[in-house]
């Protein structure tokens, strides 16, 4: 169902918070809440493509099965690391993936616990998994192989017909920018979502897309890519909301995780884990307070301000031990996704009712990121960027809105690209990219 | 500073100088060698603010330690020697790590470093640029120290890596506190989540490593028994602008640190060349940390300098220039190797980036717009890049960017 006021939702990029999103999703899917724009990063992708094309299932059934990617829990308590989405490097990774499916477990459904069935079914998975050759050596890009997974999951052709724009972002080795990827002309492939969770190190840089001529006038070449996880630029996924779809009345969000990554470390994986997502939480924490406020400020000035759709948070309520999130055990996926669920609950009821815009304003008002969360013990770390080395954009933000949204006479506009900046990641170096 | 360069360098930037040295691996050589410039031509700087890897070279050049080869503490000899701290290509391309920087996770480590500085003193090498035959015997002794030295690494323990206290050797502590210019180094308090800076008056061994302290590498770490536990400043600001903020009340602070200066000048962080296919899973690992640290940085540095072009007029805040860096293209894909090459590579770039800026300010011909056109970072800005797509969360600046005459310090714009 569309909602009367054009809406969209923004599902952020971090690996562990997959079935917190999915539970969000899940939710909004009782509802029958159809988006106007759903943008994403790195795995929120995943969560979203669920939402607009899952394959073979209902959107319900695909989000609710999610849990199932995730580890038995005896098994998980002694080998800590998901091998059934994380692959191992080389050129074997998708025969074994292949021969795992082929080979006969039990029907689980995904909100039955089955800790003996779940075990006996992961055990087939590790075994496996390690009967599968490797190849990992020091000249090696990645420490994992991306698998087909993906397209066992998605029907890209019903995601690219659906009327809701989907964005996903990646970035791009070639031109170092982060692209905005929509289903809108079959942008987004299994190639692009593949590049898009390609975090360095985890996974080798993923090639999208090929050379050649597109008919049109004039033609056009369609380049290959090389793409990277675009979470590391962007991990808000709000860059193709600022950029695209600001005529969005408001825009939903999960409240960013600073404060679960900003602690001491259980172990050694932890810390690991904790070592890659603590500047990609900090980064996310900053870009969220920067649009919040902007988009605050920006509606109570008009233009020139910049016009910016409104920013509503769902805070996450996590059990006092926060250090699990990030534990890929499959009791972990149930809690995080019914965690979900529950905050996503109250605006999806909302949003049911097709509120006019009084109604959803007055509804929303307590969700508005920079007049509630933002203000919260929990973001104290962009709260003094804000007030702190901005301070003075924020302070006077009309002025500032008005200077740099107003061309003065006589400037000229410097559109110009760098000029020290290489067309080819790999040049001068002798190797292909894979 | 020299008299001629002081007096342009006052003219068209402004007679207070801070210079901000970010964080990132590769920062540590650009900006020894940046700093090495500037302290050869006499170009003077009242305050540094650094983050994680900036510390090192910011500190050399207030305060090195007297040492073999260096017995003046001269700032120049410190910062050419920074690129010892590399290694030889010879041994690099056969073991890609840097075991010189970083040590075993275990009490271990402290003991047999200290024996392989032993067996060097039978083998003595300058600190600076000796012949390369010596820096191999170094470098391999050192490995073999590092190679024998046991661990007790487990899946419990709360890092990879150890602190041997090797920043004493090269900072004289006291040196710093008596220094008449500032220094400000930033840190994560992980209690009350937010920044700090250590000064050049609480900055200790102990802080200095608490401001250093990456998750996996090192764990979080206390300056006194019952502080705070700190992590790496880099993680959340390793553009170090905010540095000198502190993290007092802004107006106050402004007035009070980076408010008493006229002009920053923030050493580039070094993209484009840094993104790029990684040729081995050590290159990909260092790849993964400096991914969001350099788009972290570059975010700040830009909006700061939209900031400074806006409330700027006239001054109430310090302006923002940069200096950067030019790299050879074939070099693009070696930026975050530590092999003894690549330390000279980006500290050459940097000493020949700060070189040129010096030069740039004693040109006869040189003007404010044209110092301003090529070094004030707002005017540097560029609409279709990785910036301007994060700029234009605030609208179209491009609007108001290029060719903006500004203003001599203290002067009314036009």
């Amino acid at each position: 169902m569309a909602n009367t006021l054009p809406i969209g939702i923004v599902l952020s990029g971090t690996a562990p918070a997959m079935t917190l999103m999915s539970g969000v999703m899940l939710a909004f899917a009782e509802y029958n809440i159809e988006f106007e724009v759903i943008s994403t990063a790195a795995v929120g992708g995943l969560v979203g493509m669920l939402y607009l094309g899952a394959k073979g299932k209902t959107r319900e059934e695909a989000l609710r099965a999610l849990p199932n990617l995730f580890v038995s829990d005896w098994l998980y308590r002694f080998i800590p690391v998901n091998f059934k989405v994380f692959h191992k490097y080389g050129p074997y990774a998708t025969a074994f993936y292949q021969l795992r499916k082929s080979l006969p477990k039990f029907d689980i459904a995904p909100d039955d616990p089955s800790p003996l069935r779940r075990f006996a079914n992961d055990w087939v998975d590790l075994w496996a998994t390690m009967l599968t050759p490797p190849s990992l050596g020091t000249t090696s890009n990645g420490l994992m192989s991306h698998v087909p997974l993906i397209d066992d999951l998605v029907d890209f052709k019903l995601l690219a017909g659906h009327q809701t724009r989907f964005y996903l972002n990646a970035f791009s080795l070639y031109d170092r920018r982060l692209k905005l990827y929509d289903n809108r002309d079959n942008m987004v492939t299994a190639d692009v979502y593949n590049g898009a969770q390609a975090m360095f190190m985890l996974f080798p840089p993923v090639k999208a897309g090929s050379d050649q001529l597109v008919t049109g006038v004039p033609p056009v070449k369609a380049g290959s890519d090389l793409l990277v996880t675009g979470a590391s630029h962007d991990p808000t996924a709000l860059q193709a909301i600022w950029m695209k779809e600001r005529d969005l009345w408001g825009v939903l969000a999960l409240e960013p995780f600073g404060k679960h990554f900003w602690r001491a470390p259980t172990d050694i994986y932890d810390a690991f884990q904790l070592m890659l997502m603590t500047p990609i939480a900090s980064l996310q924490e900053i870009m969220f307070g920067l649009y919040g406020e902007t988009e605050q400020l920006s509606s109570s000035l008009g233009p020139p301000a910049p016009v910016l759709p409104r920013l509503y948070m769902m805070q996450v309520l996590l059990n006092p031990d926060s250090t699990r999130m990030l534990n890929w055990s499959y009791e972990n996926a149930v809690a995080l996704q019914k965690i979900g669920y529950r905050m996503a609950l109250p605006i999806a009821q909302v949003l049911d009712g097709r509120p006019d815009r009084a109604t959803l304003e007055s509804a929303l008002a307590s969700y508005r990121y920079a007049s509630s969360l933002l203000e919260t013990p929990s973001h104290s770390r962009p709260r003094q960027v804000l007030r702190g080395i901005f301070d003075p954009v924020f302070s006077d933000f009309e002025r500032f809105a008005t200077r740099i949204n107003t061309e003065p006479q006589g400037r000229r506009i410097n559109t110009e690209t760098r000029p020290d900046r290489p067309s080819d990641p790999d040049q001068g170096r002798g190797r292909a990219s894979q | 500073m020299s008299a001629t360069l002081s007096a342009r360098a006052s003219t068209f930037l402004g007679p207070r100088l801070g210079v901000i040295v970010s964080g990132g691996a590769p920062t540590l050589h650009l900006a020894a060698g940046a700093l090495c410039a500037f302290q050869e031509k006499g170009l003077r700087f009242e305050a540094v603010a650094a983050s994680g890897a900036g510390a090192l070279p910011g500190l050399l050049y207030l305060a090195p330690a007297p040492r073999p080869g260096n017995l003046t503490a001269d700032p120049a000899v410190a910062l050419r020697g920074v690129v010892n701290m590399n290694i030889h290509d010879a041994i690099y391309d056969l073991i890609p790590n840097n075991f010189k920087v970083f040590f075993k996770y275990g009490p271990f480590s402290d003991p047999f470093y200290r024996l392989s500085q032993f067996i060097k003193r039978v083998v003595p090498v300058p600190d600076s640029y000796g012949p390369d035959h010596q820096r191999l015997v170094h470098d391999w002794i050192d490995f073999v120290t590092a190679a024998i030295a046991p661990t007790t690494l487990t899946y419990h323990s709360p890092s990879v890596l150890t602190r041997v206290q090797v920043i004493n050797e090269l900072v004289d502590w006291d040196a710093l506190r008596a220094s008449p210019r500032d220094f400000f180094l930033n840190t994560f308090n992980i209690e009350t989540q937010s920044l700090q800076a250590f000064t050049k008056l609480t900055l200790t061994t102990d802080a200095f490593y608490a401001a250093l302290a990456m998750p996996w590498l090192y764990p979080p770490t206390r300056v006194s028994t019952d502080g705070p536990r700190y992590t790496e400043g880099a993680s959340h600001d390793p553009s170090a602008i905010e540095t000198m903020l502190e993290d007092g009340k802004p107006t106050d602070a402004f007035a009070k640190t980076i408010g008493g200066l006229d002009a920053l000048l923030v050493l580039d962080t070094i993209p484009p060349d840094l993104w790029t296919d990684p040729q081995s899973i050590y290159e990909a690992l260092q790849l993964a940390i400096m991914d969001p640290i350099v788009t972290l940085a570059e975010n700040v540095a830009a909006l700061y300098s939209l900031q400074d072009m806006v409330f700027n007029e006239p001054p109430s805040i310090p302006k923002l220039y940069r200096l950067p860096f030019q790299f050879p293209r074939w070099e693009g894909g070696k930026l975050l190797a530590w092999s003894y090459s690549t330390a000279r590579t980006l500290w050459d770039a940097g000493y020949d980036a700060a070189k040129k800026f010096c030069a740039d300010l004693l040109s006869p011909s040189a003007s404010q717009n044209q110092i301003d056109a090529k070094y004030r970072y707002f005017r540097t800005l560029v609409r279709d890049s990785r910036e301007g797509d994060f700029l234009s969360m605030f609208g179209d600046p491009f609007k108001g960017l290029a060719n903006i005459v500004v203003p001599p310090p203290g002067q009314p714009s036009p």
